[in-house]
């Protein structure tokens, strides 16, 4: 009986009607694949991508030269000089973040006392010469006010949760 | 009634003297007690309560460290009681700190943030709003923060009790309380920045390493303090090869946990002026050149010199500071070149053959606390060695008692039972007339010609009765310093010191300048390598030097002759500095790398010898003082190629230094000719700006800035004289001619009370007196310079 119906089973191959049943039903389910870059999956408010450096609203850098950020750093991709600005308060005069050593753990952004080193939405970026993956204070500074709206928004949405 | 009594701390039994206190009781045994205001170094204050803990029977908890032990005391450290107090003071003490760890160069290596994880709550329960205290400006070295202040008065406690000038105190009361200078001044003494290692918080750090570096950035690495001979422990903290600042390493035996000022800041001038490439002069102009050609050229240039004009004819100048490997070479250098003119006593100004022996203390460093007499000739050990002194100040407050001998009548941190101003001349009559005195007091023969060099003692015979009387009471210490090692007369100053040793049964100590000049000595860095035939290398036959870490112009009491030669010869500098008139003259430069980027030994002035790796490396292209000398020696036909690359290979140049040298010459004394007429005009006294005394201190801005430093680039002049001279503040300037009215100089004035009348105090080393420094002969003239108006003299 067994021999029989195996006989049947490779001579009339019914394997290839249940696969091909699947792909039917596939092919009206609803679809999951997004077509980037025209579309986009959803971001967290905590997405951590590329990273910025802010400022007050009165225009003044945040960051006081801690360096906390530097000493947390897992992959040791941040580097800081600090010196005593010209009023007499406690500035960077150099604050380097390696993107080619960065893991993107957000530690830097949890350790920093005043909110100013922080990862963004950005995650697409791409660099053409070596060197252009160190981020300077300056590039940070500049990726900051360039998305301060979406940076101020996303942390007022993670605020009750810290 | 036994010394010994039982207490149980923590349930523990222990032994302890009678009189100590729980505090040093649990210290020893290793329970932790935590504190602020207490510190093995200083009195107990008892002012943070931050010690309390619970003694049983005792209604209240109890301060450790301000309770005496007693015999059946049950101390508990841990208890709930104990915790619960602690736990109060410490919210007390955070009601008015400012929390602003993220912004302080205290953060992380802060006792307060320390405790404060263990003692302090999560959150702050007080709503007021908190105090704020106004920053004074308290000198260069140090900077304010004093909100964050809390009162444990440590630093106040150090300046008056270790560093013998008591500059801060607390005033006000309660709210109002803040420590303060005492005249709204800068911090003065030499070893004022130790209050940055004695704040418990933030209130007080160091002011050139403001905001620089976080404690938890750097490596701490260890290495000596090469300004003075003490031999002072550190630890450099670098950052990316590059030392950020310098705290004391922890040494009982030799600097205890104190630093002197220019031994913590010195690091500065690293990076200030410093030569970075060789260079070598082609057609009149100092060019940049390779290692290998401004090698062969200095080769070239002293075995060419050696040929052509005898062995006489070079002569190899040493820094004192040099390592033992680096005075090894040298010396073998000047074997092979047959040159007998080798030394490192830069501050000696006679060709003369010197009668002090070999640089030591004659005893170790510690024993310098002990109760004493000591007698300072022509010392200032205040600033020759700032930390010794510390510990002859505990001495002098045990009981031990100092006299001094010196020209000028300088200010002491302790009490001194004489300190008369007795000019250059003076000196050397008062030491004659003191060995006179000595010897009378015994019985003892006057040795011959002893009398005349006494005669024109300006001191009274009761004064040098009680010295006598004090020297040859009990242990006594006869310290020789720098201005009798400079003396014009410093032969006969060597033979009477040694006269007076042997007299009064005293310890002879010299403390030479530089970190090494002992092991120098030692080592034979000396003319003719045993030091025993006269030299003067600004002198014909003498047509080419070698000068190694020296900077001429400032490294040299009197740079006047040195840069006359120096323009006629020929020169190799090997330099970490190089000056501006070096650079006129040189014909070699090659860079040197400075104290912290050198891997040595050194013998500091007891006699131990301690070894110290570089802590960062040059900058430029400068490289160590013994890769440069082994590399001559190689061109000029040594067997130095043998050494290999590794440093580790050159121990053995020094090890074993040879034994101390025996025999010194005497000089005869008293040929008759101490005239006792004082010739007219201003006698010029010439001793070592402190803060300036080696290059590398005098490029660092924060020393020259301090009281010291500029007291050191200027002038110092008699009040009396001022008055007399017309001399007027604020920025009194004097025109000073020389002897012959060839050259005429103005400097700047500060009027002193040290100086003694018809004396110039010229400090040596500051750029700023380079002018003066270069005037030829011992008596000058001087004028009055007001606002630019010149006024003679009456």
């Amino acid at each position: 009986m067994n021999r029989l119906r195996r006989f049947f089973k490779s001579l009339l191959l019914p394997e290839l009607f249940v696969g091909l049943g699947v792909t039917l039903r596939e092919f009206f389910t609803p679809k999951v694949t997004v077509r980037y870059p025209e579309e986009t999956t959803p971001q967290s408010p905590r997405f951590r991508g590329l990273h910025a450096l802010r400022r007050y609203p009165n225009g003044e850098e945040r960051c006081i030269a801690c360096k906390l950020c530097e000493a947390v750093c897992p992959a040791l991709a941040i580097t800081i000089d600090s010196d005593v600005r010209a009023d007499g308060t406690r500035r960077t005069t150099r604050y380097d973040i390696d993107l080619f050593k960065c893991i993107y753990c957000g530690f830097c952004e949890e350790a920093c006392p005043v909110d100013s080193i922080v990862e963004t939405r950005v995650f697409a970026f791409h660099f053409e010469k070596r060197g252009q993956q160190i981020m300077t204070k300056e590039k940070l500074l500049a990726i900051g006010d360039a998305y301060e709206t979406q940076i101020a928004r996303d942390r007022a949405a993670d605020a009750p949760y810290r | 009634m036994s010394d010994q009594v039982r207490i149980e701390i923590d349930g523990q039994v222990f032994e302890a003297p009678r009189g100590s206190m729980v505090m040093q009781i649990a210290d020893q045994h290793g329970i932790y007690i935590p504190r602020f205001c207490y510190h093995d170094k200083l009195s107990i204050a008892a002012n943070c309560r931050m010690c309390l803990v619970e003694v049983e029977k005792a209604p209240k908890p109890l301060p450790a460290c301000a309770t005496p032990v007693s015999d059946g005391m049950k101390v508990y450290t841990k208890s709930p009681r104990a915790l619960a107090a602690q736990k109060a003071t410490m919210e007390f003490l955070l009601i008015n700190h400012p929390l602003d760890c993220p912004v302080c160069d205290q953060g992380g290596e802060c006792e307060l943030q320390d405790l404060a994880l263990g003692y302090g709550r999560s959150h702050s329960r007080y709503e007021q709003r908190k105090r704020v205290v106004a920053d004074e400006d308290i000198g260069p070295l140090v900077s304010t923060d004093m909100t964050r202040c809390i009162y444990c008065s440590r630093c106040v406690r150090f300046t008056a009790e270790v560093a013998g000038e008591p500059e801060l105190g607390i005033v006000g009361r309660g709210e109002h309380s803040a420590v303060r200078t005492a005249l709204e001044s800068a911090l003065t003494s030499e070893v004022s920045a130790n209050v940055i290692d004695l704040c418990p918080v933030g209130a007080l750090n160091s002011k050139p390493f403001r905001f620089r570096a976080r404690s938890w950035d750097m490596l701490a690495l260890p290495g000596l303090a090469l300004h003075d001979g003490v031999g002072s422990h550190l630890h450099a903290h670098t950052l990316r090869g590059q030392v950020m600042r310098v705290v004391p390493r922890e040494n009982e035996e030799i600097n205890e946990i104190w630093l002197a000022d220019r031994d913590r800041f010195s690091y500065l001038g690293l990076e200030r002026g410093r030569q970075l490439v060789p260079l070598v002069r082609e057609e009149g102009e100092l060019r940049p050149a390779g290692w290998d050609e401004a090698l062969d050229r200095a080769a070239a240039l002293l075995a060419e010199t050696v040929r052509a004009g005898g062995p006489e004819s070079v002569a190899v100048l040493a820094s004192p500071s040099s390592s033992l490997e680096e005075g090894a070479l040298l010396s073998r250098l000047a074997d092979r070149l047959g040159v007998p003119g080798l030394d490192h006593r830069l501050w000696r100004d006679s060709g003369q053959v010197s009668t002090f022996p070999e640089p030591s203390l004659g005893q170790s460093v510690a024993a310098f606390a002990e109760p004493q007499t000591f007698l300072m000739v022509g010392c200032y050990l205040r600033h020759e060695a700032p930390v010794l002194n510390l510990r002859v100040r505990r001495s002098v407050l045990g009981g031990g008692c100092v006299h001094a001998l010196n020209p000028c009548a300088w200010p002491w941190n302790y009490p001194v039972r004489s300190n008369p101003a007795l000019g250059l001349e003076g000196l050397r009559s008062a030491l004659a007339a003191l060995l006179v005195t000595a010897q009378k007091l015994k019985d003892g023969p006057v040795p011959e010609g002893v009398e005349i060099e006494a005669r024109g003692s300006p001191l009274d015979g009761e004064m040098l009765e009680r010295m006598a009387r004090d020297l040859g009471e009990g242990p006594a210490t006869i310290l020789v310093g720098e201005t009798a090692l400079s003396h014009p007369a410093s032969e006969t100053i060597g033979t009477l010191a040694r006269l007076l040793a042997e007299a009064t049964g005293a310890r002879l100590a010299v403390v030479a300048p530089g970190a090494n000049a002992r092991g120098l000595h030692r080592l034979g860095v000396l003319p003719g390598g045993d030091g025993l035939r006269p030299f003067t290398p600004w002198a014909a036959p003498v047509r080419a030097h070698l000068l190694f870490g020296v900077q001429p112009e400032y490294d040299l009491l009197h740079p006047g002759r040195a840069l006359a030669a120096l323009a006629r010869g020929q020169s190799v500098h090997v330099t970490t500095h190089l000056g501006p008139q070096s650079a006129r003259h040189a014909t070699v430069v090659l860079p040197l790398a400075a104290g912290f980027e050198t891997p040595g030994g050194w013998m500091n002035l007891e006699g131990r010898v301690q070894d110290a790796h570089a802590s960062v490396p040059p900058p430029g292209e400068a490289r160590p003082g013994w890769k440069i000398l082994r590399d001559l020696g190689r061109l000029l036909g040594g067997d130095e190629a043998s050494f290999p690359d590794d440093f580790a290979a050159l121990l053995e140049l020094r090890s074993p230094l040879p034994p101390p040298r025996s025999g010194l010459p005497s000089t005869p004394l008293s040929t008759g000719s101490v005239s006792a007429s004082r010739p007219e005009g201003f006698v010029l006294l010439r001793t070592r700006a402190p803060h300036a005394c080696d290059p590398l201190l005098r490029h660092a801005p924060a020393l020259q800035e301090t009281a010291i430093g500029r007291r050191g680039a200027t002038i110092g002049l008699n009040p009396e004289d001022a008055r007399r001279l017309g001399v007027s503040a604020p920025h009194p300037r004097i025109e000073i001619r020389d002897d012959g009215g060839r050259r005429t100089v103005v400097a700047e004035v500060t009027v002193d009370p040290a100086v003694p009348r018809g004396h110039l105090h010229l400090p040596v080393g500051s750029p700023a007196l380079l002018e003066v420094g270069t005037l030829d002969g011992q008596v000058v003239h001087v004028h009055a310079v007001a606002d630019k108006i010149e006024v003679a003299a009456p």
